[in-house]
């Protein structure tokens, strides 16, 4: 574990904590339903996380630092796909869920190793049309179907 | 994984298509829409502003399945589903992002008037918003205590309410604002109850607070016809009122409603179909000529009486007649809880 | 006629041909659909429905209604099973009651002992089955009323229960795992809160009403946040999942997981019998329990038998339980017992305190086909069990994207909101993070799932009190739960006092 993180994560969570104190505040009193108004509950709770994180952060001037075995982030590649999940989330609607999926399957095998392109086609077509025709043919699930302006009728 | 999928795949699509062709003999013939347009040119689709498996839900799938089955309706159609925060996630989606879409459907339900005039949960879309198209089935909520209750009125319940309304408490399977929630408020608005002191819990659906009533722990129920209805016939429940205009057939014909006690109160919960905004007059046209055949079909009727539901159908002007009416109505009692917008 | 002839008929009835193919198949979706993240049982009966109705349509009415009802229930188990397989495998739970198998049935494969785990999840499964089904013939109708007893007060005092108990579940930090536990219960209060109809913390955005998809945070935090893992430690990851050495168990761990498999079976008949509670306080009530009872609580997180064959008997055996008021009282236990409910409505059989008198023969098929489902379960899936257990060997390069896909595509096809996609990779993120750094996330999940549990019905408590606290002392059940609970925090303060070695609760 790391100082710094837990340090900085404590200060996070006791502000996320006290955002939920202040917000329970305009909370509308409604006098509706209950003995206990909806804002206790967070209210309370949001206290509590304060306190803990004050505890938290307190803990951090008493431990020692366990050194980490020093493993080397891989930034660029956690970067790129999730780069790609994230245009994978934004684009699902528009192009169609066959679409998006393969291009994110493609780039996702083509970061973690290069080479071998058509077996990766293949997995990934395979799998965004198999996944597809499972779920909306057979199970009449609904999928973002392929953009209207490609549509094959 | 994928090495099951495989036979997996193979088995279902067996087993799926061998069904198909036994169910698909008796598909009635022709039945080709004759209003002049060539309107239907792709696949239509439901969309459904809940999960898969609730009361919305199964009225779009029975609807699409009838129109496909009973050959009324030629192009696929699909049902989706949008669900989220009481439908509000669904409509909105569909009033903004499907507009002139003659494709795309939507299967709504009273909450959808709820949403928009209420002030928590608010939902910005009103039924104005899009096109209505016809109200396809109705159902009613009741009013019931356990069997060894000493009501047997609502003029008795109602009688010890106004001298406390803390006395006795409501279970409902959904929040306040919701319609378990009015079906107890009303009625007991037009007793004279003070209804801001009256309890109702909200329990997270309709068996937990039946569960809550068959223990003891809550002493009226407010909640669908059909669920309660099966306590009655095994004598642990006792109804007192349904919120219907007038009594309804079959095995209901027992209960009185709220009107016959002398309680001028009536609530309806019922599904419709509707267009997108700015719809076209074609298509408009064509699913009003439909719908109306549809719910003349003895399927559809089969249909009704499997689920329970009440044939609610409305045309198109009388429903928006209808839809106006109603939201007045809601707006007033939120407005007496103050929970209006 | 008397139970027994009832159950042998029903027995009859599960173990005509047909109807055992029909098990054969819905137990084999169930499985394919449970192992996808994301798509539970739940969703699962729910999309499985309207295809039932086709393939059972050449049947006359009764009988079809019994065989699809067969094959539903077998989705449900096969479901149930599928989804503690990817607890396992991937440390994605399919649902809430899987969420402890994580805890240490993934740490059990990072040891390469999967195929034990997952062997040791079917025959705890089976035996849980075994047990609800005799719990079900001999004690039905009075725990029926039993569950009926359960009122808000004594939920909410169950709830604390389980609250002291999440604590429990911390890893190195007492402290961290608090802050999960309240973290968790915060996030739960987003949306429209359903004692007051109030919203809190929506900012009018509509996706926010209904709060946030337990199953999007969760798969989130654990299958994407593992994911997000071996993309960023490249080196660590190659060498990280031992090789499979052995499927079967050996003689040591049946010994190990027998008492547990026992305890866990007959502990989560009885929460399962609970409407709302269900399946998840069960499996996680369980594991709470062993590590208590262990001699060895430290194990406990690192790959424990005991770990995952307890929690994994509580679940089938709640499900088994919940299947008691349902048919008795025709009140739908959980999710995935509504849906099923949803399934007799659709033959036009409505479950209700009639069930057993109006269509026995539907009624003991159901309760003998979930034993036979049960069985079926253990005779398909011990010869799996290999095959799952290789899809960890699967080359990283293809497996990470592919459970990214996965992911993807059981959160949309069930919320259908690329708001949820959003939330999914940003739980992803802090998972990794968070766990990384010790914050157990485990507890923070269970908050999410307890926090509308304990806060509804304290209020609902209280409403009914009009605000009088002593409801929960003068209730015999909820007192005596509140009871436990005191116990359980003065018992290791009192034996520290006297200086005795702590062996009940390690972080104190």
């Amino acid at each position: 574990m790391s100082k710094t993180f837990d340090r900085y994560t404590g200060i996070l969570f006791l502000a996320i904590g006290a955002m939920f104190v202040v917000e329970s505040f305009k909370l509308s009193q409604s006098a509706y339903g209950s003995e206990i108004g909806p804002n206790i509950f967070p209210m309370s709770l949001g206290i509590a996380l304060i306190l803990l994180s004050i505890r938290l952060v307190y803990e951090t001037f008493r431990y020692t630092e366990v050194k980490n075995s020093g493993t080397k982030l891989d930034y660029k590649r956690f970067g790129i796909i999730l780069a790609a999940a994230i245009l994978y989330a934004a684009l699902l609607e528009t192009l169609g869920y066959v679409i998006t999926t393969f291009l994110f399957l493609l780039i996702g095998f083509q970061t973690m190793q290069r080479g071998k392109v058509w077996v990766s086609v293949l997995i990934a077509g395979v799998f965004s049309l198999g996944v597809y025709y499972l779920f909306v043919v057979l199970l009449q699930g609904s999928l973002p179907p392929f953009p209207s302006w490609m549509s094959f009728s | 994984m994928k090495k099951l999928m495989v036979p997996i795949l193979a088995a279902a699509l067996t087993l799926g298509t061998a069904a198909c062709s036994n169910s698909g003999g008796e598909k009635a013939a022709g039945g080709q829409g004759g209003s002049g347009s060539s309107y239907p040119e792709k696949a239509i689709s439901f969309s459904v502003p809940s999960g898969a498996g609730g009361g919305l839900d199964t009225t779009g799938r029975a609807l699409g399945n009838l129109f496909s089955s009973e050959g009324i309706v030629d192009s696929t159609i699909t049902v989706e589903n949008n669900p989220g925060g009481g439908q509000v996630v669904g409509t909105v989606d569909f009033a903004n992002k499907d507009k002139g879409n003659d494709y795309r459907l939507l299967i709504a339900s009273t909450p959808f008037i709820l949403n928009h005039i209420k002030k928590e949960g608010n939902s910005p879309v009103s039924f104005r918003d899009i096109t209505p198209i016809a109200r396809l089935v109705t159902e009613y909520d009741v009013l019931a205590v356990p069997a060894d209750s000493k009501y047997d009125t609502l003029e008795a319940l109602f009688a010890d309410l106004k001298k406390d309304p803390k006395s006795i408490s409501f279970a409902g399977g959904s929040g306040p604002g919701s319609f378990d929630h009015l079906n107890a408020i009303y009625p007991a608005m037009k007793a004279g109850v003070d209804v801001k002191a009256l309890k109702y819990i909200s329990f997270d659906g309709g068996g937990e607070a039946l569960t809550s009533l068959l223990g003891g722990n809550a002493d009226v129920i407010s909640s669908d016809v059909s669920s309660v209805n099966e306590y009655v016939k095994a004598d642990k429940v006792k109804i007192l009122g349904i919120s219907a205009p007038e009594r309804l057939e079959g095995e209901f014909a027992e209960i009185p409603t709220y009107k016959e006690q002398g309680i001028d109160a009536e609530l309806t919960n019922w599904r419709g179909i509707y267009g997108p905004a700015d719809m076209s007059e074609d298509a408009k046209a064509y699913w009003e000529e439909k719908v109306a055949q549809l719910v003349d079909t003895e399927a559809w009727k089969k249909e009704l009486e499997k689920q329970g539901w009440q044939d609610g159908y409305m045309a198109s002007e009388d429903f928006i007649k209808l839809m106006e009416e109603e939201e007045a109505m809601y707006k007033e009692i939120y407005e007496d809880l103050g929970m209006a917008k | 006629m008397g139970t027994l002839d009832y159950l042998l008929q029903g027995f009859a009835t599960a173990l005509q041909w047909h109807n055992l193919l029909f098990a054969f198949f819905g137990v084999l979706i169930g499985t394919a659909v449970g192992v996808l993240p994301g798509i539970g049982p739940m969703s699962g009966i729910a999309l499985l429905m309207p295809i039932t109705a086709s393939i059972t349509s050449g049947l006359p009415a009764e009988a079809a209604a019994t065989s699809s009802i067969i094959l539903l229930a077998g989705v449900y188990y096969g479901a149930m099973y599928g989804g503690s397989t990817t607890s396992i495998l991937l440390n994605t739970p399919g649902e809430s009651s899987s969420v402890v198998t994580t805890l240490d049935g993934h740490q059990m494969a990072k040891n390469g002992r999967a195929g034990i785990a997952l062997a040791i999840c079917a025959i705890g499964s089976f035996a849980a089955g075994l047990i609800a089904l005799i719990g079900l013939i001999l004690l039905a109708n009075p725990l029926a009323s039993i569950a009926l007893k359960f009122g808000p007060a004594e939920y909410t005092s169950l709830m604390l229960l389980g609250l002291l108990a999440v604590s429990g579940l911390g890893g190195k930090s007492i402290t961290k795992a608090l802050m999960m536990t309240v973290f968790g219960l915060l996030l739960a209060t987003i949306g429209i809160d359903s004692v007051s109809g109030v919203t809190r913390f929506t900012y009018d955005m509509p996706v926010l009403y209904s709060g946030l998809e337990f199953l999007t945070i969760a798969v989130g935090l654990f299958a994407v946040g593992e994911v997000f893992k071996a993309i960023l430690e490249r080196e660590s990851n190659d060498g990280e999942i031992a090789k499979i050495t052995r499927i079967i168990p050996t003689k040591q761990d049946l010994k190990d997981s027998s008492l547990p498999i026992a305890r866990g079976s007959v502990l989560g008949f009885f929460i399962g019998v609970l409407p709302g509670a269900g399946a998840t306080l069960a499996s996680f009530f369980s594991y709470i329990m062993e590590k208590k009872l262990s001699k060895n609580p430290k194990k406990f997180g690192t790959g424990a038998i005991e770990g995952v064959a307890a929690p994994e008997s509580a679940n089938n055996a709640a499900a088994g339980g919940a299947i008691v008021p349902l048919l008795t009282l025709g009140i739908p236990g959980s999710g995935s017992t509504a849906i099923l409910m949803s399934a007799f409505i659709m033959f036009n059989i409505t479950p209700g305190p009639l069930l057993f008198e109006e269509h026995p023969d539907v009624a003991w098929g159901l309760i003998a086909s979930m034993f036979v489902g049960n069985a079926i379960l253990l005779i398909l899936n011990l010869p799996m069990v290999k095959v799952f257990a290789k899809v960890v060997e699967t080359p990283a390069k293809y497996l990470i994207p592919l459970i990214i896909g996965f992911s993807f595509f059981g959160v949309y096809a069930v919320q259908f909101s690329v708001f949820d996609l959003g939330l999914l990779i940003a739980c992803g993120v802090s998972g990794y993070f968070l766990s990384k750094n010790d914050f157990p996330i485990a507890p923070l999940v269970l908050g999410l799932v307890l926090g509308p549990m304990i806060e509804n019905n304290l209020r609902r408590a209280l409403t009914l009190s009009n605000g009088d606290v002593m409801i929960f002392f003068q209730k015999p059940l909820s007192l005596a739960f509140i009871i436990v609970g005191i116990l359980w925090i003065l018992t290791p303060l009192f034996l520290k006092l006297r200086g005795k070695k702590l062996i009940l609760n390690e972080e104190g």
